[in-house]
């Protein structure tokens, strides 16, 4: 038997899940909680559930913090998100926290049996829809740590000409900007490669090989 | 605690400016004698540039003792020198009446005076003087707070004085300096230029300089927790404050040892020190100081566990800083009584002074905001209008140049005519361009006008905007709650029809009716979404920026990379979603105008300043003419800007590509 845990504060969704599992004879639905507080004291005093149903819309806390709460006190029960929202930034950070599987609301019975299934035999379970999502993030994902930054149109062109050792007042003249944007230009220069000063940010950026 | 010495190094540093160019205008001689002397020749003067001159060190010596006397002195002296046409005459009692002005808190008054005598000297050729209007403009802006400017007008005092190897007159444009760096938090800063001005104080053997900047130094290097150095001048700073006959001097430097005290940890001596820097100030009866070293001494004695003395000595400096009006001393003290309050337990009285302690930092923090965006326009004007000045500038002196030469080569008799000529032509040439850089002043102070407006524009807009916001995070919230849950459960139900009526898979309507319900739960996302973005919310700018851009590339039409730097903690969330707007508007403008392929977002962010930078390869515009043909989409983004406070600077060449750039300041 399979023991389940419901934090959702709608109802209707409550009663939409307790429909779909009322056949399958080894679910067994422990409670429904609607609040994050209810869910703490629920995990702290009751004997352990197999699965938690979490909602991420909570009224008094968001399911991104309270997953992490209930996987610090309970490093064993499988935690599934079921939620509205189909956000990347939203389903990766969920998984981080500490989940085991994320679900759309809108999905069909099936689905869910077979989440609750493939999580109890230790898996990670994803939505169709939240693992295109997922997927997507990961084909565009840009600069992993490590790679050299790049430059924008202005600051290729700042750093041409402190190359050619001209002070920021004469660049400024040059490119026609005030002396206060080329500042700002060249203060993020030296950020996004991690100097101090001028000269070590022209000595990084030959070793990169980032201008010609 | 940590506006606390800044607060005393203002006064040390008022000191300083009302002090120093006393002692300079009067040679040293400050007595009621001296006083009695000059009323006795004013009463022999005749109406020419002697009795101006008596005048002037009348409105001197006089300023020390009563201003609103003085004033009349320095008014008669204008009134003379207009009637007389002793320019020289006009520029310097314009300049007392300015400071005089000052000292009786009339500000606007001042700075027309200031301005009038800037442009005397300026035409003039007075570089020393003009140094010294530029200096009381300095102390103007910064007794109203705008420390950005004020460190930008005595920066130009020290080059000045510098140049014209006025070291004096340097010293003390460096003490005013290391003063507002001390205020704006430049510590290390303030630090290096202390060292260069000892050295300058030392070899003109100026003691008072040398003091003064012995504890700007200490102060400084305490605040940098630089603790070792400045414990190496401790005892030095006890001397000079023993022997001292500047009693102020005597109580900042006291407060500064007390301070030093604090900060190491000791504080039964800083309490000693507190004491005797209270002393001090009650002698001289300066209840601004006094309310500051009250609320030290509060402190102190809360960190040893005696907290009857400490809710004394904080009550004390409640009192004196609402009586004075001391806004900064009220902002400490409110948060000290917080804590007092929380270490006897009483929690509701402590939350009630950290309430009001926001408060007030929330309008300080705004005011602070306003002068630095105002500092950052109109330095950006001023030095465009510089350059040209220098430009129109260094065209006349070729034309001075070829002039001279071609005079050499023809005979004495038709060169003197054609020095005559050259001569008359530059000074028509000379007060032409004088008239036009007036006009330039008179157009920047029109703009400073236009800000002041446009401020009050911000303030409603801002509330505007953030209505708006509150609004679309709420319609998100009640689709995803009402609408979106009824889909979801209706789905759920559905799904489980087909496991208990098999047969009713074979129905086409079933099917069909099942994806219909997804497409309305996906459009129902999709709109909530655009509303407000959840990981927008719940994780943060960057993330969600990130999600922004896979769906923007996803379409293939435009790919955009994102680079932040510095962005690890998160922003407050009306920023954040500010931020996030500004983007979607840009990118989206992007999209309709610019044919670009390849987008960069660019966040940096360095302690409390923030850059955005959205750059493209599109077709790029003529800035000019762009102004009527983009303000639709660029409308939107220049009220958000607004909103933040921030500064926007378009940059777009044709065929090359847009720049759009973005600063700010954070407040947390």
């Amino acid at each position: 038997m399979i023991k389940i845990l419901i934090i959702d504060d709608h109802p209707l969704v409550i009663d939409g899940i307790q429909t779909m599992l009322k056949d399958e004879g080894c679910f067994h639905i422990e409670a429904a909680v609607k609040t994050g507080a209810d869910a703490l004291d629920f995990v702290t005093n009751h004997p352990p559930a197999d699965i938690i149903l979490l909602d991420i819309n909570l009224p008094d806390t968001d399911g991104l913090r309270l997953c992490e709460t209930i996987r610090a006190i309970n490093k064993t029960v499988k935690i599934i998100a079921l939620t509205h929202i189909n956000e990347a930034g939203i389903i990766t950070q969920m998984i981080k926290k500490g989940a085991n599987g994320y679900l759309l609301k809108s999905m069909e019975r099936e689905e869910l049996i077979e989440a609750i299934h493939k999580v109890t035999e230790g898996s990670i379970y994803l939505s169709k829809a939240a693992n295109e999502k997922v997927i997507q993030q990961l084909q565009h994902l840009d600069l992993p740590t490590g790679q050299v930054p790049v430059l924008t149109l202005r600051e290729k062109e700042i750093l041409q000409l402190l190359y050619e050792g001209l002070t920021s007042q004469e660049i400024a003249g040059r490119l026609f900007l005030s002396n206060y944007t080329v500042d700002t230009h060249r203060k993020n220069m030296l950020q996004k490669f991690n100097v101090h000063n001028t000269q070590s940010l022209l000595n990084a950026v030959r070793k990169l090989g980032v201008i010609d | 605690m940590r506006f606390y010495l800044s607060r005393i190094t203002i006064s040390g540093f008022f000191l300083i400016i009302v002090f120093c160019l006393a002692v300079k205008y009067a040679e040293g001689q400050t007595t009621v004698a001296r006083i009695d002397s000059l009323k006795k020749e004013l009463l022999k003067a005749g109406e020419d540039s002697n009795k101006v001159e008596i005048l002037r060190q009348l409105g001197n010596e006089v300023g020390y003792i009563d201003p609103g006397q003085a004033l009349e002195y320095a008014q008669e002296g204008y009134n003379l020198s207009n009637k007389i046409n002793y320019e020289f005459g006009i520029g310097t009692m314009a300049y007392i009446l300015g400071f005089l002005n000052q000292d009786l808190n009339n500000y606007s008054l001042s700075d027309s005076f200031l301005i009038l005598a800037e442009e005397k000297f300026r035409e003039l050729d007075l570089p020393g003087q003009l140094a010294k209007v530029e200096h009381a403009r300095g102390v103007q802006a910064y007794k109203q707070g705008n420390y950005w400017a004020a460190a930008d007008f005595f920066a130009k005092n020290v080059k000045i004085f510098e140049d014209i190897k006025d070291s004096s007159s340097a010293t003390i444009a460096y003490q005013s300096l290391i003063a507002v760096l001390g205020q704006v938090k430049n510590h290390e800063k303030a630090i290096e230029l202390s060292k260069k001005a000892l050295l300058l104080a030392k070899q003109t053997n100026d003691t008072v300089s040398i003091n003064y900047l012995l504890q700007l130094l200490v102060t400084n290097l305490v605040y940098a927790e630089r603790m070792d150095e400045a414990s190496d001048y401790i005892t030095r700073l006890r001397e000079i404050a023993e022997t001292v006959t500047d009693q102020f001097l005597a109580g900042d430097l006291y407060s500064t040892i007390g301070t030093y005290f604090y900060r190491d940890k000791d504080f039964p001596q800083a309490v000693v020190f507190y004491e005797k820097a209270l002393e001090k100030s009650i002698l001289i009866n300066d209840k601004y100081q006094q309310a500051n070293h009250y609320s030290a001494l509060g402190q102190a004695y809360l960190e040893m566990g005696r907290p009857d003395d400490c809710r004394d000595h904080l009550f004390a400096s409640l009192q004196l800083a609402r009586e004075y009006q001391n806004k900064r001393g009220e902002y400490n003290v409110s948060l000290s009584l917080s804590n007092y309050y929380k270490s006897i337990k009483d929690f509701h009285k402590a939350y009630e002074y950290l309430s009001w302690h926001q408060e007030m930092t929330n309008s300080i923090m705004k005011e602070e905001t306003r002068n630095y965006t105002a500092y950052l326009e109109a330095s950006f004007e001023a030095s465009k209008k510089e350059n040209e000045i220098l430009r129109l500038e260094k065209v006349q002196q070729e034309k001075e140049y070829q002039l001279k030469r071609s005079t050499l080569l023809l005979f004495v008799g038709a060169g003197l005519i054609a020095a005559l000529l050259a001569i008359l032509y530059l000074l028509r040439r000379n007060h032409r361009n004088k008239e036009k850089i007036a006009a330039e002043r008179s157009a920047l102070l029109e703009e400073k006008v236009k800000n002041v407006e446009k401020e009050q524009q911000i303030v409603s807009l801002q509330s505007m905007i953030n209505g708006q916001e509150t609004e679309r995070t709420r319609i998100a919230k009640e689709l995803h709650d009402g609408l979106g849950s009824v889909f979801s459960t209706v789905k759920m139900h559905y799904s489980t029809l087909q496991q208990e009526t098999p047969e009713i898979k074979g129905n086409p309507l079933y099917r069909k009716t099942l994806d219909l319900i997804d497409k309305a739960s996906d459009e129902l996302r999709t709109v909530a979404h655009n509303m407000m973005p959840e990981v927008l919310m719940k994780v943060g700018l960057v993330d969600a920026l990130q999600d922004f851009c896979n769906n923007i590339n996803s379409g293939k039409l435009l790919t955009i990379r994102l680079q932040t730097y510095g962005m690890d903690k998160r922003l407050n969330s009306s920023t954040e979603i500010m931020l996030y707007r500004i983007v979607q508007e840009l990118i989206h403008n992007i999209l309709k105008h610019a044919e670009a392929t390849e987008a960069l977002i660019q966040i940096n962010r360095q302690e409390n300043r923030l850059s955005l930078i959205i750059d493209d390869n599109g077709r790029g515009f003529d800035t000019r003419e762009a102004a009527e043909k983009r303000t639709m989409g660029m409308s939107t983004v220049k009220s958000r800007v607004d909103y933040l406070n921030g500064r926007l600077t378009i940059d777009s060449r044709k065929d090359i590509g847009t720049t759009i750039m973005i600063d700010l300041l954070i407040h947390e």
